[in-house]
This record gives structure tokens, C-alpha cells and sequence, in this order.
């Protein structure tokens, strides 16, 4: 190898470094997705029966809620869990001033049981507990007040 | 040998050449002039630590993340008047000891990318709006009281950024009442916010005023779910029954400007609004039922021109415009 030759294998060598850097700034390191997240919302403009009802998918007509207690115990697991997962078995917590209880270190892919209590904030609204089923990865439930006629 | 070392380096120079394409289409993908304002927004994740902030012009283009999620650490809201003014973000975030989540609000320097918290008292942080004049901030806020102690309401408090002193703004000794949504007049010596209230038919929300310096808070309108003030400081867009409305508190006008019966699919879930002050333009965001998707969108204050400006997942929340000059 002559001596031209080494010199342009490190440019290239310089220049791929150079591109590796530059893709890493890019980039941040990624956020894991895991956890359970509930979002405790208020509905005053439909008039379903007055508990709260604990759903997968949005609400309508809703607004943050802060303050609301949730409770998760682990039942039976369904698998192995994902990789990000967390490895706590219960979570206690409180919904923030954005409505959210976020509990990013529980164990995945099992069956939880959730319960919401509204009483401290809206008597009306009780309590409630429901089982479902946490993905690998986690997922989003929304717990929402409906308290009317 | 030779040949082999020619290979390599047309390949790096290929591979170099491609990158700075890339870089180039993106920077001259919209020949347009930077417009006067951007907006800032958050988009709050479907997962624990899935938040961020982002920014985009109000063409839609330009969309960029400029505060992403980290392991343990996401962005739930950000405020501020201008690109190159300090803005207040609110970061959620996993405490050391104990170990649980919380959320603190932080000053952020654009121009020496230097962040500190804005309240250094023990509580419970909410949101915090920063006044247009960039001296103020009024922040959601519960200190924390000793174990076994009453525990406080949730009021707004008034942050001063000179001298990083901090003061309750309102009060109410009523149970069951807390205060949340705060927004400010662009002349910075009122804020508007929304005070919910415990009833026997439930929680009731009411829109109230009340001066920068304190004075006893003025109630201006019931059954609000959000509100902003226009840039004349005179009237006021809010989300009330039937939809978006600007409503005009001296002559008592409202006109419904985007009605919800238009968005048989979408429903709004309170998370804050905002009023260009050069292209007289609300940001408003709703949520699509049918594909679970958030939506951002522009609409004139005389209702026209309602454009649909970005769909994501997640849900995108606290929309504001933002000087770029």
C-alpha cells in the first residue's frame, strides 16, 4: 500500500466517522415505551349513569382532572415481557396536575387490576375497578367521571 | 490495490455527497419567507414518557421536535412570546428519592440552551403561561403542606422572572374550588383562567379575570372549557357549549365561529388555545374518534378559512403562536 493510498483510506475513514457523528447528534437516545398511563378526565355534558368508567379509547366532551387516586395490582401474566418493561407488581399513585398517573416501571404483557377513586374530588364519581389486559409495551386507559342526570 | 482504494473513496464521497443532498432539500424544501409567528405545541404521548414539544409554521410545514422524550424524562407544555425570548416548559420527570413521577417547570434559554427550575418551593406544578411582556410567569401551583396538614387548594401563582420571586395570585377559601388554564392579556396586566367548583351536580367550570398585581378575582362567564384573549385585548375566544366562540365582553357579543355539529367525528378535550397576534388566527386542537388521532388546527376569527394543520398520534395539547423575529 502506498503511501497516497493509506492517506485517502483516511480520509474515507475521516469522512465516515464525520457522518456517524453527525447521525448521532441527530438523533437522541430513543425513549423506551412501557408503562401504563391513565388520564383522569371530568365529563359534565353527557348524562350517563354517575361512576366513573375506566376505556381504552378518548372520551368525548372531557376535561382534565387532577388529583384522582389509582391503584394497580398485577394478576396472572400472559408471557414474557417486552424488553423495556418494568419489573413492580402493584403501582399507588395520583393523577398530576395534566390528569395524568403515569406508571412507566410496571410489568408488561399481564393482566392488571386498575381502580380509580374519584371520591376525594367528586364524591359523585366513587370508585371503580377493572381488569384489563397490559400489552407488551404498555398501554393508555382513560378514566372518566360522568356524573348528571 | 490502487484500484481498490479508488472504489472506496468515490463510495465515501458518493455517501457524503447524498447527506449533503439530503441537508440542502430540507433546508430549501420551502423556498417561502420564515413567517412572523410559528406555533409551539406539545403532543402528549399514549405511554408513560412519550411527551414532546414541538414547532411548526402555520402553513403546516416545517414540523420540527425540538424536545423529545428521554429515558424517564418528557415535555408536557411549553410557553413563551418569541424564538429567541426564554421560554417555560413543563417537564415530566422521574424524582430520585423518593421514586416517583412529578412534573417541574423550567426556564429555558434558547440562546445558551441553559435551563433552571422556575419555582425552587416544594408543591405540585401545573402549567405556567408567560406574560407577553417576558417579565411574568403564572403558574398552576399547590404547595406542599406537612403530613397531616389541610391540604392546599390549587391555585395560580405569580412567578417574577427578575428577581425569581413568587407570590399566590388568587385565593378562595371556598372547599371543593380550584384554579387552572391561566392566560394573559397581551397588554400583561390581566390573566384569565378557569376556576372549577365542586357541587352537588358536579364539577362546574366558571371563567374568571383577575389583575396582574392580585385584586379580588372577577367572574365573567360560566360552562367555559377553555378561553384566550385576542390581541386587541378586548375580546376573547373560548370553548363553550355548541363550540369555539369569540365573544365580546363589553358589547356582550358571541359569535360561534367553529361549530362542533361541523366535526361530527371529533370531540375537544380542553387543552388550551391561542390567538395570533399578526395573522388573526386561533389554534385550536381536537381529537378524531374514528382514527384516534389528535388534529391541529387554524381558523380566522371571523370563522373562515379553517385549515386542518397537522394529524398525529398522541394528543396535541397547548398550542401557541411564537415571534420568530
Amino acid at each position: 500500500m502506498t503511501i497516497r493510498n493509506i492517506s485517502r483510506a483516511r480520509i474515507v475513514l475521516c469522512l465516515f466517522l464525520v457522518i456517524a457523528f453527525s447521525a448521532s447528534c441527530a438523533e437522541g437516545p430513543p425513549a423506551f415505551v412501557k408503562g401504563i398511563r391513565i388520564l383522569t378526565l371530568y365529563d359534565v355534558v353527557d348524562h350517563p349513569p354517575p361512576v366513573n368508567i375506566m376505556l381504552i379509547g378518548p372520551p368525548p366532551n372531557a376535561v382534565i382532572v387532577k388529583g384522582i387516586q389509582t391503584f394497580g395490582t398485577m394478576g396472572i401474566t400472559f408471557g414474557a415481557a417486552s424488553p423495556g418493561s418494568g419489573g413492580d407488581f402493584s403501582f399507588d399513585n395520583e393523577s398530576d396536575r395534566f390528569g395524568i398517573s403515569d406508571n412507566p416501571d410496571i410489568r408488561d404483557n399481564a393482566e392488571w387490576s386498575i381502580h380509580a377513586n374519584y371520591f376525594f374530588i367528586v364524591p359523585g364519581c366513587g370508585s371503580v375497578t377493572r381488569s384489563f389486559g397490559i400489552p407488551p409495551g404498555g398501554t393508555q386507559l382513560y378514566s372518566v367521571c360522568y356524573l348528571g342526570a | 490495490m490502487r484500484k481498490r482504494s479508488y472504489l472506496v473513496f468515490l463510495c465515501g464521497s458518493l455517501v457524503v455527497l447524498v447527506i449533503v443532498a439530503i441537508v440542502l432539500r430540507r433546508h430549501f424544501r420551502y423556498p417561502t419567507e420564515r413567517p412572523a409567528e410559528i406555533i409551539y405545541f406539545a403532543t402528549i404521548g399514549n405511554r408513560p414518557f412519550q411527551d414532546s414539544i414541538s414547532s411548526i409554521w402555520p402553513d403546516g410545514s416545517r414540523r420540527e421536535e425540538f424536545l423529545s422524550p428521554k429515558h424517564g424524562k418528557s415535555y408536557l407544555a411549553a410557553s413563551g412570546t418569541s424564538m429567541s425570548k426564554r421560554f417555560v416548559v413543563a417537564v415530566h420527570e422521574v424524582s430520585a428519592n423518593p421514586k416517583r413521577t412529578e412534573n417541574h417547570l423550567f426556564l429555558y434559554d434558547p440562546n445558551s440552551q441553559v435551563r433552571k427550575r422556575l419555582i425552587t418551593q416544594e408543591g405540585i406544578e401545573g402549567y405556567g403561561a408567560v406574560s407577553p411582556d417576558d417579565s411574568r410567569v403564572v403558574v398552576e401551583f399547590e404547595p406542599r403542606t406537612p403530613a397531616g396538614e389541610k391540604r392546599e387548594q390549587g391555585r395560580l401563582w405569580m412567578v417574577d422572572l427578575a428577581s425569581g420571586s413568587i407570590e399566590k395570585l388568587t385565593s378562595n377559601d371556598e372547599e371543593g374550588t380550584w384554579d387552572a388554564q391561566p392566560a394573559w392579556r397581551p397588554d400583561s396586566e390581566e390573566v384569565i383562567f378557569l376556576r372549577f367548583r365542586l357541587t352537588s351536580e358536579g364539577v362546574l367550570s366558571k371563567l374568571m379575570r383577575v389583575s396582574a398585581k392580585g385584586d379580588e378575582p372577577i367572574a365573567l362567564a360560566e360552562g367555559v372549557a377553555d378561553a384566550c384573549y385576542a390581541p386587541d385585548g378586548r375580546r376573547l375566544a373560548i370553548v363553550a357549549y355548541g363550540g369555539l366562540q369569540v365573544w365580546d365582553p363589553a358589547k356582550d357579543t358571541r359569535a360561534l365561529i367553529v361549530s362542533w355539529s361541523s366535526f361530527p367525528d371529533h370531540k375537544y378535550l380542553a387543552s388550551g388555545l391561542s390567538w395570533s397576534g399578526t395573522f388573526d388566527k386561533i389554534a385550536f386542537s381536537i381529537t378524531n374518534m374514528k382514527t384516534n388521532q389528535s388534529e391541529l388546527w387554524t381558523v380566522s376569527s371571523n370563522g373562515q378559512d379553517a385549515k386542518q394543520v397537522l394529524v398525529e398520534n398522541g394528543r396535541i395539547s397547548f398550542p401557541v403562536f411564537v415571534r420568530t423575529r
